[in-house]
């Protein structure tokens, strides 16, 4: 088994072609890739096809990688990338059904996300972390990003401000509009409950 | 006042539900389907090359190549007769009449040369 000095002997070997190389890249990073991207989507089986999508992607591409970030962070890159890309076509589809429905005359079914729990909540906050999910998915996209990246995946300012190629104080004035508008999601989703 | 706090309350406690969360944990098959998708878009393009290379394959081209020439070939000409309003007939007869070579200017000879 061949061992990697360090990032720049990976990328080496995975420029070469290394199988090696490759499933030390997966072994290292699928979970944080897959916890990232589950956040982002709230959908394990896509989360899983768009993982596995970030790592073809990657290792196709991976001359272009000029080492300029770090493998990690560029590997979240695509994986925002991809995740955001996900949640377009998504609504496109949506929007083409709605459209499509005003010509046909179909009464189209709303698509709503099912209930999201997430495997890595304590069993005593289930509850509230699937109402908080609800209120990520009503987020901007760069504050739902920035939000899932510090708190789902438990990355720093500086490695969330990295990843998104921005600086340490554009994502702290993100992540503090992400905590207003969450609160006035989640206040009116208690205030209706409570009717 | 108390349904305020009590709504304060319940949302402080759903912000801070994710704190202290475990990072969710991919299929360990992960991998062998990454194989497998790499393996089959390399194959794709793999199974491609391979009918480009085969002798039949070059031989069929070839001949496409021929007959789309031929093609091109006859519809330029025929284009250009269009285009120009004149066919081979009419150039042949005009010729003809330049040069009195006409059928009637021929019988008119001949008539003459039996007459005398």
């Amino acid at each position: 088994m061949y061992l990697f000095l360090n990032d720049q002997d990976l990328i080496i070997q995975l420029k070469k072609g290394n199988p090696e190389a490759y499933k030390t890249v997966v072994n290292q990073w699928k979970d944080m890739i897959y916890n990232t991207v589950l956040g982002i989507l709230q959908q394990p089986e896509d989360a899983e096809d768009i993982t596995q999508d970030v790592f073809v992607q990657a290792f196709e591409s991976i001359h272009q990688f000029k080492g300029e970030s770090k493998l990690s962070t560029w590997l979240y890159r695509i994986a925002v990338t991809k995740s955001l890309d996900w949640i377009r076509k998504k609504k496109r589809k949506k929007r083409f059904g709605f459209i499509q429905s005003l010509f046909t005359g179909e009464s189209l079914e709303p698509i709503e996300l099912p209930e999201f729990h997430h495997p890595g909540v304590v069993i005593e906050n289930k509850e509230n972390a699937s109402v908080l999910f609800q209120a990520i998915q009503k987020l901007p996209e760069n504050q739902k990003v920035a939000f899932t990246l510090n708190k789902i995946e438990g990355l720093s300012y500086a490695e969330v401000a990295e990843i998104l190629e921005t600086s340490v104080p554009s994502i702290e004035s993100l992540m503090h509009r992400a905590k207003q508008n969450l609160r006035k999601f989640l206040a009116d989703y208690y205030e209706k409950s409570k009717d | 006042m108390s349904k305020s706090y009590n709504i304060e309350e319940r949302i402080e406690s759903t912000l801070n539900s994710v704190d202290g969360i475990q990072r969710a944990e991919a299929s360990p098959f992960l991998y062998t389907r990454i194989e497998a998708a790499m393996y089959a878009r390399q194959s794709t393009w793999g199974r491609f090359s391979s009918q480009l290379a085969k002798p039949s394959f070059a031989l069929a081209t070839a001949l496409l190549v021929l007959i789309l020439n031929f093609w091109a070939f006859n519809s330029s000409s025929t284009n250009y007769e269009t285009s120009a309003g004149v066919n081979s007939s009419d150039v042949e007869q005009m010729m003809a009449n330049e040069y009195s070579l006409t059928n009637t200017a021929s019988e008119s000879y001949l008539a003459t040369i039996d007459e005398k």
